[in-house]
């Protein structure tokens, strides 16, 4: 799926000071908010793919490396949980930071976050500067 | 659009903020009326079993989806209410509220809002200012029906027996800050109820004197209401406090008000001689933060085993920071918590790592990321004004290969040249292969199963017998059947209108049904097939039927046709007249079908569009309408016929076949006249009598058999041409009601052929 | 007298109990004056404290007590312009920003 933004921001850049930028894979079966994500990431400078369930991320992310996960929790076919939980089991994935994403408010959702794998949590509505300074972060993007 | 840009870091890519923002608009609107519908759906499902897991399943994805989405945009009232929905289906997809008819009401008229809204939002428009008052009382709605079955919702209880306030864990640091110390914090929600003031509670007061408070906040537990309607005593206060007094003191501060309180722990500081004091002021907040994720993932047991994860968020962390990394290739849980302790305490001066926050965006050396291949795309979305842009060149194509066979003949008469009017004619015919492939390819594009069409139909159905008071079940068939999309959308109105007859006079009330013997719930059937060029759709009901009786005389009585008349015709013809303009056999004009439109209104929209419509009905034992249309509108197989040198055109699916019969064998029976084939009397028309033109008699007579919905006609012309596909522009201006035709098409020759519309002439 | 409604300015004093909400939400909400006057403060009812976190007139004087000022700028969204000497410890912390923007189109 190609998005506008995506689109507009392949203008040729600096490829040499740096070769291999972060690939991040987005997770959410909302168009809207993989297209938000997206739009977000791809002018900071971060590669990103995306994937409307956990069945299709978990494929997708056993062809492709990726420096970091965004995870929705409620989606069809496989939830955030349950693919945290698939990827912490998978030698290929184990290492691969995540981040959810999620309308749940309650302790009891964040806990379970943490406990099927991943490494921080945050709640939607997204705040565009969080979200990018917190994928940085998480990714190895210096930032001086 | 009121949606922030996203800080953009430097230098700035080529990025048109209105077009990605519109495009983000644009996406959120598509999205959310899928989802409404969905909803729609499911809660319609739900309503007839409440048991439906599936049901409620999607219908609480596709309202926490909304919701999801709709945070991102400045629309505060539709995620109150969406919110309150998502709350109350919650508690529905746990058992713990049951669904019945006035929640799907309540739901979905919210949802009815909540689509308004997206609509007015897609036109670019801000929500109305009493956009959320609705949302008020929607989530005022919701909450009480939650309330009333399940008091008001516990959070669930985390391992340790207490549970966990996530907005304590989300500002830890500010907690931690203003508590200045490592020890267990008590963190409490109190909500004081809305009638608090009246029982003398004053909760300011009972906040401020809680023992050990070091850490609080206070926010209306909802937004607002419009400064006339603000009600100084309904309480409307969240007050989220942290104390650290022990468990037991806070508990007893709030005995008399335990319904109002949620009481939770925060837990200690893992205990590290580094971390002593302010710690977290070490690192920029939300590295603080992000670093207290992984203590807390690293104290879940069930992760104790792996935490590649772990170490290589730390690790990321460190390098975006500038960062030593404090510990080696492949750490254990041991060595990742020496870590996070040792990353939690006091390090370099603040002003060097406060930098991240606010400078992140700016400094990160920007790239573009690589264009992916593109491996999800399977379908495109394209603008309906393209379609239509390539579907009038096809038909174009059409006519301007309509005008080969008249050069062959050119090139054989005038030219004489036999061979090269067989080219011609050899060219002729792969083009004529090409075209009709791409014809049919461009009408694939065009076609869309009627269940885009019938999804509105169990709403209606619903809302109508509600209303009405009467138990309606509507059964949808053959929902995968295509038609062109003109067709789909035009037939919208009269179906609406179809069954809204039928539940208004056809179906019953539940008394009447039991005293007939038939089962309390009605049904309905809407079935669609499709049958050679056209697709069928039957509205049935198993109602009271069409009198005949009645219809005769309400026909006599407005004047539509005499008492004479009316009593020769079968019960059969008689329920037919209820097309006829002016006709309503309701005795009281309903607010839902009797708005002066009848079943006439019905008849000349699907005529118009080529179609023919007919009832059936037993009286006492329900009512069938049909209408059959053509798949497609766009372009029109015709049979020429020749009439004093002038050429008309006659549909082609009309035609049965073609005589030329000798007069003799024309029957005369006083006035009318008719012929025999294969052993059926075929009525006779002619159709220069018809215009008013002289009559012609030709030593063989030319004849169009023709089928009008179950009579055969014949019909006698001048000469038979050719059949060929048209354009058919229909007559605008003056000429719009100029009735026995249908509209006009350019010939391949230049010449104008007029297209008969033979249903409304016979 | 707890309270003191002037022409422009609501001005509060000592402790003021539940019955001055009445009140004083009545006056806000009539616009007569969008300001209040919280320097004698001693006490708030919360039913008063709603009255200013809903009907938000511009508070042009904090309360002396400076653990009463920390509350209302716990719940007054706008801030309170501050005396120099008691910079509220809450400050700290930057509040996360609500995204509201320009309209694009």
């Amino acid at each position: 799926m190609t998005t506008m933004p995506q689109l507009l921001a392949d203008a040729p850049a600096d490829a040499a000071a740096n070769p291999s930028p972060r690939r991040v894979l987005v997770i959410d079966d909302s168009l809207t908010v993989r297209l938000f994500c997206t739009s977000l990431l791809t002018p900071a400078g971060f590669a990103v793919a995306e994937a409307i369930n956990g069945l299709e991320a978990l494929e997708q992310a056993l062809e492709e490396r990726f420096d970091l996960f965004v995870v929705d929790i409620n989606m069809q076919k496989m939830d955030g949980y349950t693919f945290l939980a698939e990827a912490r089991r998978r030698p290929e994935l184990c290492a691969i930071p995540a981040v959810m994403l999620s309308t749940e408010q309650a302790g009891e959702d964040i806990a379970r976050a943490y406990r099927a794998g991943t490494n921080f949590y945050l709640p939607k509505p997204i705040d565009p500067d969080r979200f990018i300074a917190t994928v940085q972060l998480m990714t190895g993007v210096p930032c001086r | 659009m009121p949606l922030k840009p996203p800080q953009s870091p430097s230098p700035p890519p080529t990025l048109q903020v209105g077009a990605e923002q519109a495009a983000l608009a644009a996406s959120f609107v598509e999205e959310s009326r899928a989802l409404l519908e969905e909803a729609g759906d499911a809660l319609l499902a739900l309503e007839r079993d409440p048991g439906d897991q599936g049901a409620i399943n999607a219908l609480f994805r596709a309202v926490h989806s909304i919701k999801g989405a709709a945070g991102l945009f400045d629309l505060p009232a539709l995620v109150h209410l969406v919110h309150a929905g998502e709350d109350l289906l919650g508690a529905m997809r746990e058992g713990r509220v049951r669904m019945d008819g006035a929640a799907a009401d309540e739901l979905l008229e919210g949802l009815d809002h909540v689509g308004q809204w997206i609509g007015l939002f897609q036109q670019g428009g801000a929500l109305p200012p009493t956009a959320m008052e609705i949302a008020r009382r929607f989530a005022g709605a919701y909450r009480l029906r939650l309330e009333q079955t399940d008091g008001p919702a516990q959070p669930a209880a985390a391992a340790g027996g207490r549970i966990r306030h996530d907005w304590a864990e989300a500002q830890v640091a500010a907690i931690r800050d203003a508590g200045g110390q490592d020890g267990p914090l008590v963190t409490v929600e109190y909500c004081p109820d809305a009638t608090c003031f009246f029982s003398g509670e004053d909760p300011l007061h009972v906040a401020r004197t809680l023992p050990g408070l070091v850490w609080f906040a206070i926010a209306p537990r909802e937004d607002w209401p419009a400064a006339p309607l603000f009600d100084p005593y309904v309480c409307n206060l969240r007050i989220r406090l942290a104390s650290c007094a022990p468990v037991e003191a806070v508990e007893e501060h709030f005995r008399y008000m335990p319904d109002a309180v949620t009481i939770g722990l925060l837990d200690e500081v893992a205990p590290s001689p580094a971390a002593a004091g302010p710690a977290a002021a070490a690192l920029p907040p939300l590295a603080a933060e992000l670093v207290e994720a992984q203590r807390r993932a690293l104290a879940e047991p069930a992760r104790a085993g792996q935490v590649d994860d772990i170490a290589a968020t730390l690790r990321n962390l460190c390098a975006a920071l500038g960062r030593p990394v404090p510990f080696g290739d492949a750490p254990d849980a041991e060595a990742l918590a020496v870590a996070v302790a040792a990353l939690l305490a006091p390090g370099p001066p603040a002003d060097d790592a406060a930098a991240v926050v606010a400078d992140t965006p700016g400094d990160a050396a920007p790239i573009a990321g690589p264009s992916r291949p593109d491996t999800a795309e399977r379908t495109l979305r394209v603008e309906q004004g393209r379609i239509d842009m390539l579907m009038n060149l096809v038909g174009e194509l059409v006519v301007a290969k309509n005008a080969l066979p008249f050069l062959a003949r050119d090139a054989e008469n005038r030219f004489g040249s036999r061979e090269l009017a067989r080219e011609i004619k050899d060219k002729y015919a792969v083009i004529d292969r090409i075209t009709r492939q791409m014809q049919g390819a461009v009408m694939g594009i065009r076609m869309m199963p009627v269940s885009d069409l019938f999804k509105r139909f169990p709403r209606l159905v619903r809302d109508i017998a509600r209303k009405q008071d009467k138990r309606v079940q509507l059964v949808v068939e053959g929902e995968t059947t295509e038609a062109d999309k003109n067709v789909i959308e035009a037939l919208a109105e009269p179906l609406t209108h179809i069954l809204r007859n039928s539940l208004d006079h056809g179906i019953e009330s539940g008394a009447a049904r039991r005293a007939a013997g038939k089962p309390e719930v009605a049904t309905v059937r809407l079935v669609a097939s499709q049958e050679g060029d056209s697709v069928v759709i039957a509205v049935s009901d198993d109602g009271r039927g069409v009198d005949p009786s009645r219809v005769r005389a309400k026909a006599i009585e407005r004047g539509l046709i005499d008492a004479e008349r009316a009593a020769q015709l079968t019960d059969e013809q008689a329920v037919q007249l209820v097309f006829l303009p002016g006709f309503s056999t309701a005795e009281t004009i309903s607010d839902l079908s009797g708005r002066g439109v009848g079943m006439d209104a019905v008849r000349s929209v699907v005529e118009r569009l080529g179609g023919e419509v007919t009832l059936r009905s037993q009286h006492g034992e329900g009512t069938t309408v049909r209408l059959r249309l053509p798949l497609s509108m766009a372009v029109t197989r015709v049979l020429t016929i020749d009439l004093a040198g002038q050429a008309y055109g006659v549909p082609m699916d009309l035609v049965v076949e073609t005589v030329r019969a000798d007069p003799a064998a024309i029957r005369r029976l006083k006035a009318a006249e008719a012929i025999v084939l294969r052993d059926t009397v075929i009525p006779l028309v002619r159709l220069r009598a018809m215009l008013g033109m002289e009559p012609h008699h030709p030593p063989l007579e030319s004849v169009l058999i023709l089928r009008l919905g179950d009579a055969m006609v014949g019909l006698v012309v001048d000469d038979f041409g050719t059949s060929m596909d048209i354009i058919l522009k229909p007559f605008s201006g003056i000429l719009a009601n100029m009735s026995g035709f249908s509209g006009t098409a350019v010939l391949g020759d230049g010449r104008v052929l007029l297209v008969l519309n033979l249903k409304e002439m016979l | 007298m707890p309270m003191r409604l002037d022409r422009a300015c609501a001005v509060l004093e000592g402790h003021c109990t539940v019955e001055e909400a009445h009140d004083l939400a009545e006056w806000l909400v009539t616009g007569r004056a969008r300001e209040a006057n919280l320097a004698a403060c001693a006490g708030l009812h919360a039913a008063v404290l709603q009255c200013l976190m809903a009907l938000a007139p511009q508070i042009v004087a904090r309360p002396a007590d400076p653990a009463l000022g920390l509350w209302l700028d716990a719940a007054l969204p706008a801030p309170v312009p501050l005396p120099p000497e008691a910079p509220p410890q809450k400050a700290a912390r930057a509040p996360r920003r609500r995204r509201k923007a320009a309209a694009a189109t």
